[in-house]
């Protein structure tokens, strides 16, 4: 059989070889744009003393009235360094949930010096998260920073993070 | 024959105590402290420790053992907030006070007194623990506060 070319040998050939039926092909595709890199992790705030009586008071004093303020029930709990609860209260109008939500926020930022939050944010979408111990990566707790050194934390439920910053505010 | 008599008579009474205080504490169980309750009966802890010089760590919980208010005193030492939530627990859950129970955490046992069940209009409505010293002068003075 002769060989033929034209529009009826083309069709023919796509008819019998899917391969070229598909599109034909493209240039290589260009590399995809580069994921924008998270924000390279900050220095872990030193741990120094533990929070004193008169420093975890003002803490709770500046969230409680920054809760009043926004009219929400925080539950807050301040923890020392290595979670060891050094004040802790929950509104009557609160589910019992909420302790362990304060408490682990608390203890999320006391173990990493960091937000509660950090690792949802630097790792959107990403379960993974789940498995790094100690992290508990709901927004509501902060570190409790004063003179460049930690001295505890702070986890807010109800109210979460503004709630929690306007505590560690109070110290510097 | 004599002395086994007498310990038996012995043990006879101290059984009637226990009985008798054990009726005694059946207070019937009440809905849980309020948030504002529980704050007033901790600044009266607390204020009786600074008087008393003493950190007065305290633990508040409700009826079912849940904190309510918890509070490291001054000073105070890293295991109190464990052993005052010991008390308190035990207190309410046992509706006795002063008992070295099981619950308590380990090194804890032994530590009596420093804890009083909450009572108001004749419900249990919580439990206060107290550790840091003075505890049974810290206890009264909170339960005083309880309106």
């Amino acid at each position: 059989m002769m060989k033929t070319f034209g529009p009826a040998a083309m069709l023919a050939a796509l008819l019998v070889n899917p391969a070229l039926a598909q599109a034909p092909a493209a240039p290589a595709p260009a590399a995809p744009p580069a994921a924008p890199r998270a924000p390279p992790f900050p220095a872990p705030i030193p741990y120094g003393p533990t929070i004193t009586y008169e420093q975890a008071h003002k803490v709770l004093d500046a969230a409680l009235e920054e809760a009043a303020k926004r009219k929400v029930s925080s539950t807050i709990a301040i923890l020392d360094n290595a979670g060891g609860i050094v004040y802790y209260e929950k509104p009557s109008s609160v589910a019992y949930n909420a302790k362990a939500l304060a408490v682990q926020k608390g203890f999320s930022s006391a173990r990493t010096t960091r937000a509660s939050k950090f690792e949802a944010d630097r790792y959107p979408f990403n379960a993974g998260i789940l498995a790094i111990d100690d992290v508990f990566p709901f927004a509501g707790g902060q570190a409790i920073v004063a003179g460049g050194k930690m001295i505890g934390a702070i986890g807010v439920t109800g109210g979460d993070d503004p709630v929690a910053l306007a505590g560690v505010a109070a110290v510097k | 024959m004599k002395t086994t008599a007498f310990v038996g008579a012995l043990i006879a009474a101290a059984t009637l105590t226990a009985g008798a205080a054990g009726a005694q504490t059946g207070v019937p169980y009440g809905a849980p402290i309020t948030l504002d309750s529980a704050k007033a009966v901790g600044a009266a802890a607390h204020a009786e420790a600074v008087k008393r010089k003493v950190s007065g760590t305290f633990a508040i919980v409700d009826v079912l053992g849940e904190m309510v208010v918890v509070d490291r005193g001054m000073n105070a030492s890293n295991a109190g907030v464990e052993i005052a939530l010991a008390k308190a627990r035990s207190a309410v859950k046992y509706r006795k006070t002063g008992l070295p129970l099981a619950e308590f955490p380990a090194g804890a046992e032994g530590l009596t007194g420093g804890s009083a069940l909450l009572v108001s209009g004749g419900q249990i409505v919580g439990a206060i623990g107290v550790t840091g010293g003075s505890n049974d002068q810290v206890v009264s003075a909170a339960v005083a506060a309880l309106k």
